[in-house]
């Protein structure tokens, strides 16, 4: 009935014929536009001013262009290109300063000397950046390297614009800018017989206190066509008697546990979505009401403590709606003493305690869901690993790939650096889930104060991100998309 | 590269207005939203898989623009989270329908689950990588979602 009714109200909004007819003369004149100016480069830019642990590098950094560009056999030609155009730019930007109207005032308080970061200033072409990773991945050297594929539909594609609280971006950081390290493990997906799955996903339920021999499970296999493609519903492991579809997975929101497996669905008549095996436990639990997120992970800890073991630890965020209601987001992971595998359990192999977004007309306490996603990795091998310096570098080459859909501008600042773990792509045209789970430095890079969101909680800043391959060039090959917009 | 302008336009127009109506305050953002989001796709000469693709990427990328269009709004206005007359802004596009002016109280995260699962039926999963979240908080949002919605509907009732 709600179906029915809505369908009907929403019908009214259309789009009218003469909207649409602009709508199509402007994509041609913009299709014209964009062919005229053709082979136009962007344009990259970095300012290190207002980031304060870089700045005390800036004289490294230099020396690291120079190194990095032996290292990694960059051309001379790209580095310092265009440097006149920028030098006015910055000096534009000083001139702001000094009638106080810079938006990064705020950060700046303990930044570099105020002139230094004007022959730090470099700009780079993304072709150009193109041209050389091409020509690596053409030579004999890139055979038998790893291989990471950043492919648009893998799951990056569209991060977007992100929201976090300054604070929160320090204190969830596990990495620290100048952290030593020569090497960091990368890690390979391994498929799964259906006994280890069903063992695993027993292994977990029995942690939050249910008897699993009480609960049934079916097992749908994969149905393929003659030409060997997939054809079947998703092909999951789930926890109860019925058939798994999506009006049993919404239904599935309401009970206390819901366990799915999913391995495969079918997208339209044509194409394929294939995940990788991995566990999704969705387990229901009113943990909490206002509490931030040490409270959560201590409740949850408390509640479940096979679940939540004493070796481990979290990170928590705090999620605004429009509102500015808050909720949280714990991510428990297992402590290490290998450095590279406590940053892998963190990104990767985390349980994630997630809150509902609180509403105004909420009179309940809030519910949390455990949410497991356990990929199944083992350890392939330690590779050599590069510094912050040298993956600036790369970024400032264009070396990176982001989904942020706008050219970094002047005044674009890099304010925090990460290292993660990135999972390989899923979501390809084949059956194929193989791949390699790899570190990436995770460059943020916030934007002006205009962008900010303002909540009851605070000040929000608006980040986009840019990511570069933590693992040395010599001994991984990205695919040619590395440095794709969306 | 020679694209089939008419054809995307006339296939995803409708959808895309409606998702912006369900995020943005009025239909002149929308439509604003909407060619944006088009005249994207042309700037980024992206070939697509399939179809399912294509929408997939439309949809995304008109859910981001309609969060830097939210954001112009926070910055034109000085926001309150307490301001009730951004919440019940209501579309220029006047409709006497209850049910549509219940669901524009749901948060915009849910408003949009809501519209990509009843009207366009599209699966959760594809919901969910349309709308950058994992398929639980998707599952989330069209639970909270309808729960409040059939709370309001019983108290007209």
């Amino acid at each position: 009935m709600f179906k029915d009714d809505y369908r009907r109200e929403v019908d009214k909004l259309t789009a009218n014929e003469k909207f649409k007819q602009d709508t199509i003369s402007l994509m041609q004149e913009k299709q014209q536009q964009l062919e005229k100016e053709n082979k136009t480069a962007k344009i990259i830019k970095f300012n290190p001013r207002p980031y304060r642990k870089l700045a005390a590098s800036v004289a490294v950094a230099l020396l690291a262009v120079s190194t990095m560009a032996y290292t990694f056999g960059l051309p001379d030609f790209l580095i310092g290109a265009d440097s006149t155009t920028e030098t006015e730019r910055i000096d534009s930007a000083m001139e702001q300063d000094a009638e106080g109207g810079d938006a990064f005032t705020n950060y700046t308080a303990d930044a570099s000397p105020a002139l230094s970061h004007k022959e730090n200033h470099r700009v780079y072409s993304i072709d150009d950046a193109k041209a050389i990773n091409t020509a690596e991945q053409n030579t004999e050297k890139s055979k038998g390297k790893i291989f990471f594929d950043t492919t648009l539909t893998g799951g990056f594609g569209f991060e977007g614009y992100c929201f976090y609280s300054p604070d929160e971006l320090e204190q969830n950081s596990l990495y620290t800018v100048g952290d030593e390290f020569d090497t960091l493990p990368v890690y390979e997906y391994k498929e799964q017989s259906y006994q280890e799955q069903v063992k695993l996903m027993k292994d977990y339920i029995s942690k939050f206190g249910v008897n699993t021999s009480q609960i049934k499970y079916k097992w749908t296999r994969p149905v393929y066509n003659e030409d060997g493609i997939f054809m079947s519903h998703e092909d999951a492991i789930t926890f109860t008697s019925n058939i798994p579809s999506e009006e049993y997975m919404l239904n599935s929101a309401d009970s206390e546990l819901s366990i799915t497996y999913p391995k495969y669905q079918v997208l339209g008549d044509t194409s394929l979505w294939a995940y990788r095996n991995e566990l999704r436990v969705s387990f229901d639990s009113a943990l909490s009401q206002t509490d931030t997120p040490q409270a959560v992970y201590q409740r949850a800890k408390e509640k479940y403590p096979k679940l939540i073991s004493e070796n481990m630890d979290y990170t928590g965020w705090s999620h605004y709606n429009f509102y500015g209601e808050v909720s949280y987001d714990v991510y428990a992971y297992e402590k290490s003493d290998d450095y590279g595998q406590t940053l892998f359990n963190s990104s990767v192999n985390s349980i994630n305690i997630s809150q509902h977004e609180r509403l105004e007309t909420d009179t309940e306490p809030t519910t949390s869901i455990f949410w497991i996603q356990f990929p199944c990795y083992e350890l392939a091998e330690y590779l050599p690993a590069i510094d912050y310096q040298q993956a600036l570098d790369l970024l400032f080459n264009g070396q990176f790939f982001s989904s942020f859909s706008d050219q970094i501008s002047d005044d674009t600042v890099i304010s925090h650096i990460e290292l993660t773990y990135l999972e390989p792509p899923y979501s390809l045209q084949t059956l194929k889930t193989e791949g390699y789970s790899v570190p990436f430095y995770k460059f943020f890079v916030q934007l002006p104060e205009e962008y900010d969101k303002v909540t009851e909680a605070g000040i929000l800043k608006n980040y986009t991100v840019y990511y570069v391959c933590a693992i040395h060039p010599d001994y991984i090959q990205l695919a040619d998309n590395y440095y794709h917009f969306n | 590269m020679d694209r089939d302008f008419g054809r995307i336009v006339n296939s995803y127009a409708d959808m895309l207005l409606r998702i912006c109506m369900h995020y943005t305050k009025n239909l002149s953002d929308a439509e604003d939203v909407v060619q944006t989001t088009f005249l994207r796709l042309v700037e980024k000469n992206i070939r697509f898989d399939s179809a399912e693709h294509e929408k997939a990427w439309l949809i995304r990328v008109c859910i981001n623009l309609c969060k830097d269009n939210l954001k112009s709004s926070w910055k034109k206005k000085v926001y309150s989270v307490h301001d009730t007359e951004f919440k019940d802004q209501p579309y220029e596009i006047q409709e006497d329908s209850p049910l549509l002016s219940y669901i524009r109280t749901l948060p915009p995260k849910q408003r949009t689950a809501v519209y990509l699962f009843y009207y366009e039926d599209m699966p959760i999963s594809r919901i969910a990588t349309a709308m950058g979240a994992n398929q639980n908080t998707v599952l989330s949002w069209l639970r909270r979602g309808r729960k409040v919605l059939e709370k309001l509907l019983k108290e007209e009732v």
